[in-house]
């Protein structure tokens, strides 16, 4: 297989081509760079699943947007396999949590649903901490 | 005509406004005593907001109420009284509407902890994004 890779390399490039990355670990590979949206949506994947399983054709979607927005995406096929879709951004600010939905219709998050929403920012951060970025969600250190 | 020359006009000008209203041609700017500036303003009149058939719609008067009241107590808390129930009825759908008997003052409760942790979500995808070198381990 080494040879039939390093005769198609010399066909491609002309020239004699080392194979010792190959040697090398995924590991050891120098970390992919990932632009801020592919970290996002790294984030949103593990953030859709924090509130149970997802219905089956439903996509769920939830994530920090910037340190004072967060968001929560769903989209579904009603019974007409229409696809509809809901869409919250919570705008968090010292005077509390806004959660603004299309339409105009806004209200300030409270009671259980302010405590809920506090512990899904806290779950996210610790599971995205440790699943998305490698580190240790209290210390910041990184998971090795 | 050199800067020097033009000091004396200058300063014979500026003298000419600063000096006080001794003349009656100023009179003519005095804001005239029934104008209403004087008077304190009318209090905001949220407590006689009409009743609205749905969540999200609020009419221009309630909009004008919340407002006033933003205004008067810096966010718009109150305006959230002006929101009637659903519908359907079900009051309890998006944005949780105001009910009648509910309190409905904001639970400021772990609100510096949601927003403490959007910064550490934020400063994470920062680090990598810069792709910050890894540290070696630390020795036991």
């Amino acid at each position: 297989m080494r040879d039939v890779l390093k005769t198609a390399l010399i066909l491609l490039t002309g020239e004699e081509t080392s194979l010792d990355f190959l040697n090398s670990s995924p590991k050891q590979r120098p970390l992919k760079p990932l632009t801020e949206r592919e970290l996002l949506t790294l984030e949103s994947e593990i953030g859709g699943k924090l509130f149970g399983p997802v219905p089956t054709g439903h996509r769920r979607e939830f994530f920090c947007l910037d340190a004072k927005t967060w968001i929560w995406y769903e989209e579904w096929r009603d019974e007409s396999k229409k696809l509809q879709s809901n869409t919250i951004r919570y705008e968090v600010s010292p005077q509390g949590v806004l959660k603004v939905q299309e339409g105009g219709r806004y209200a300030y998050l409270d009671g259980e649903e302010l405590s809920n929403f506090g512990l899904s920012v806290s779950l996210y951060y610790e599971q995205v901490a440790r699943h998305v970025y490698h580190r240790d969600s209290v210390t910041g250190d990184k998971l090795l | 005509m050199r800067l020097r020359d033009k000091l004396p006009q200058m300063l014979e000008s500026y003298l000419e406004y600063s000096m006080p209203p001794s003349t009656t041609s100023h009179d003519t700017f005095k804001i005239p005593e029934q104008s209403g500036f004087d008077e304190p303003a009318p209090e905001p009149e949220v407590d006689g907001s009409p009743e609205f058939s749905s969540l999200g719609q609020l009419t221009r008067e309630a909009l004008d109420a919340a407002r006033r009241t933003e205004r008067r107590t810096g966010i718009g808390e109150r305006a959230l009284h002006l929101v009637g129930p659903d519908e359907d009825g079900v009051g309890r759908g998006p944005g949780h509407p105001a009910k009648e008997g509910v309190d409905h003052t904001p639970d400021y409760t772990g609100i510096p902890n949601i927003l403490g942790t959007g910064y550490r979500v934020i400063e994470l995808r920062a680090k990598r994004l810069l792709n910050e070198p890894q540290k070696p381990p630390q020795a036991a």
